[in-house]
């Protein structure tokens, strides 16, 4: 699904991503954790194709294509989606009309015919059932006055109806309390499937309580420091990242 | 100087030769001429027009346009209900409106032969409201009054339907003028929507010199809705002056879309308490369009409310003018008064000049005022593209999300969906 090689990445003049390795397989959730400043946020834009991100070395390839050569719509399109860790608020755009317009977008692009209003409306509904969501925050504009909550359950609605094949959530659990949380990771848990491939990027190792991961890796100066199974959240929990970083200095 | 005025003077000649000498409205346009020969066309050293130059305005010689024909009704049923709409040539209206289904007592006719039949009506306003000293081209417009719409709705009165007028201008071979007039009476208790439409679907250079007077009395209410799409090489200068009594309401939408320079003066007095105004403006400019917006509300008197929301949309070469007039006199305690402007500039080329000019005499108010300006949001972009739309379409999501919320202020839907499809066809050109 996604395989990064040595991947070097700044802003302005500096670096921060410094000779990132990952591979994740189709179906698979990885999780990556790391004290803040490693390169967590980044690695998330630099994949969604964030422009003032400058990747200098390296390379990702993404279903054997190189995702770094494409433009933000194209990945999108191509199934990557990436869950804001600040959803934009967009006054003025209803949730409905911009979600048919990226439906529509990404269905176009796949050579698929585009939905009518009819249709649109019948799938959306399905969506909101399957998350929880209360149908009233399709006419709401996209993100304006939504509680933290909201916002990232909207980030997992539009995922839903997406249908991405791989999909970054940047920090979803931040600033969640504990019933968000669970009303978050159950939507999540919902869209996982065999040819879905998830990246979790969290502070906290209380998100992958329920969303259980099946890779968790450490992020540190840049690069991936430790990588293991889900044992290594709660050692990281445990022990907090300490002993990462005094071996990391080693 | 002088030369220049020549030809207006001998249109105002001809006019005053064909009416009947020495009455009110001779007397008004002799004194309106008058005030015009004085003082012609402003230049930008004059405070009101620093940013708009109208040198090609005083340059063209404008004649009175001759009596034309109106658009295909075709052509106006996509910027109006035909079924509803009086329209008005070159300034002068077609055919009378229907009478037989407004409520009684009720008057919407041309102003020309309100002049005839309703003198008494128009007697003691025509011209009093909107004084023509105030500006030069207001000075114009009243000195070649001949026609436009009048209304007027007595006390108690609802009309639960909107009064629609079409301006337009017809294709003439030499750059012509028009001066439509128009007079809106709303009696004690009334309540009314009329909405003007100016319209040119041609390229040819024509100048509309349009005022409206509106007078609202005690518990009166009117939302008038001005929408311009003027032809590409059109002028427009317009004063919408109105007075108001106590406990009235005011709602101005004003939409500018069309015309090479447009000048809009909106001017409301808050002469008595509980009088409450609401202006909201939508413009949008792109090539080297000129638009000029300057309002003026009067807080006279003690707890009166005013509302002020005007938002550019400025592409290409266009420019922008805002300058917002808040008064607070003296005696107007508890006055409260909110004004913003924002503007999105899509290019480096396009500029805006805006100025919230608030003068506040009384110590006991709640005033606001901002004005912002701005490009498209980085971050909301990105956002849309990560979605898949384009970079092209997103742009597109967000320029309309701005300019809507003046669209979705409108009370009536059938106006918000017309709306809507004009700035979609405005914005669609801009691209081409």
């Amino acid at each position: 699904m996604l395989e990064i090689s040595n991947l070097h990445a700044q802003v302005e003049e500096t670096p921060i991503l410094k000779g990132l390795d990952l591979k994740i397989n189709p179906g698979e959730v990885h999780a990556i954790m790391g004290p803040n400043g490693g390169g967590k946020s980044t690695l998330a834009k630099v994949l969604a194709g964030r422009e003032d991100y400058t990747v200098t070395r390296g390379s990702v390839a993404y279903k054997g294509q190189d995702l770094l050569d494409m433009s933000i719509e194209q990945r999108a399109c191509e199934g990557v989606f990436l869950a804001f860790q600040y959803p934009v608020e967009i006054p003025g755009v209803s949730n409905t009309y911009f979600l048919k317009a990226a439906l529509n977008a990404v269905r176009k692009y796949r050579g698929e015919e585009e939905l009518d209003a009819m249709d649109f409306l019948a799938l959306i509904r399905k969506k909101l059932k399957l998350l929880h969501i209360d149908e009233e925050l399709l006419k709401r504009p996209v993100n304006e006055g939504f509680s933290g909550g909201e916002k990232k359950r909207n980030e997992i609605f539009q995922m839903a109806v997406l249908e991405p094949s791989f999909a970054v959530l940047d920090e979803t659990d931040s600033g969640l309390d504990i019933d968000a949380l669970q009303a978050v990771a159950s939507g999540v848990n919902a869209l996982r499937n065999r040819d879905r491939s998830i990246l979790l990027i969290t502070h906290y190792q209380r998100l992958l309580d329920y969303i259980v991961p099946d890779f968790v890796h450490v992020l540190y100066e840049g690069r991936i420091v430790k990588s293991g199974g889900k044992d290594l959240a709660l050692e990281l929990e445990k022990k907090g990242y300490g002993w990462i970083e005094a071996g990391a200095a080693a | 100087m002088g030369g220049e005025l020549d030809h207006y003077r001998a249109s105002f000649d001809q006019l005053q030769g064909s009416s009947e000498s020495g009455t009110w409205l001779t007397q008004l346009r002799q004194s309106a001429m008058d005030q015009f020969t004085v003082e012609g066309f402003p230049t930008t050293r004059h405070e009101e027009w620093k940013y708009t130059s109208v040198k090609s305005i005083a340059e063209l010689q404008f004649g009175v346009a001759d009596e034309g024909r109106g658009p295909e009704k075709a052509a106006a049923c996509r910027f109006s209900n035909a079924s509803r709409t009086v329209s008005l040539v070159n300034g002068v209206m077609e055919t009378e409106p229907d009478k037989s289904a407004l409520p009684e007592g009720v008057i919407v006719c041309s102003l020309k032969s309100a002049l005839q039949d309703h003198s008494e009506l128009l007697k003691g306003q025509l011209g009093q409201v909107a004084k023509h000293d105030q500006n030069t081209f207001l000075a114009l417009n009243t000195a070649m009054i001949s026609d436009g719409l009048f209304v007027y709705v007595p006390d108690n009165t609802v009309l639960a339907e909107p009064i629609e007028a079409l301006f337009y201008s017809s294709p003439s071979e030499m750059p012509a003028v028009s001066y439509p007039r128009n007079l809106y009476l709303l009696g004690r208790g009334a309540k009314a929507t009329v909405i003007e439409t100016f319209l040119g679907d041609h390229d040819r250079r024509y100048l509309t010199n349009c005022a409206s007077e509106i007078v609202l009395q005690a518990n009166a209410s009117l939302e008038h809705i001005k929408v311009g799409i003027e032809g590409p090489s059109a002028y427009h200068v317009a004063t919408i002056q109105v007075d108001q009594a106590r406990d009235s309401r005011f709602i101005s939408r004003s939409f500018s879309f069309g015309g090479a320079l447009v000048r809009n003066d909106i001017n409301s007095n808050l002469n008595e308490s509980g009088a409450e105004c609401d202006f909201q403006g939508l413009y949008l400019a792109t090539g080297t369009q000129h638009v000029d917006n300057h309002t003026a509300i009067d807080h006279r008197v003690a707890h009166c409310k005013s509302r002020e929301v005007y938002k550019g949309v400025l592409s290409a070469k266009s420019e922008g003018v805002f300058n917002g007039k808040v008064y607070v006199r003296k005696d107007a305690q508890k006055t409260i008064a909110e004004q913003s402007n924002k503007n999105l500039l899509l290019s480096p080329d396009a500029t805006i000049n805006t100025k919230p000019q608030l003068e506040i005499f009384a110590d006991d108010v709640r005033c606001t005022h901002g004005a912002t300006i701005g490009q498209l949001d980085a971050e909301s972009i990105f956002y849309l593209r990560s979605r898949g739309l384009s970079d092209e379409q997103a742009r597109a999501v967000l320029v309309r999300a701005f300019a809507h919320e003046v669209i979705d202020g409108l009370a009536n839907e059938e106006m918000q969906t017309r709306l809507g499809q004009l700035l979609e066809t405005h914005l669609a050109g801009e691209k081409e």
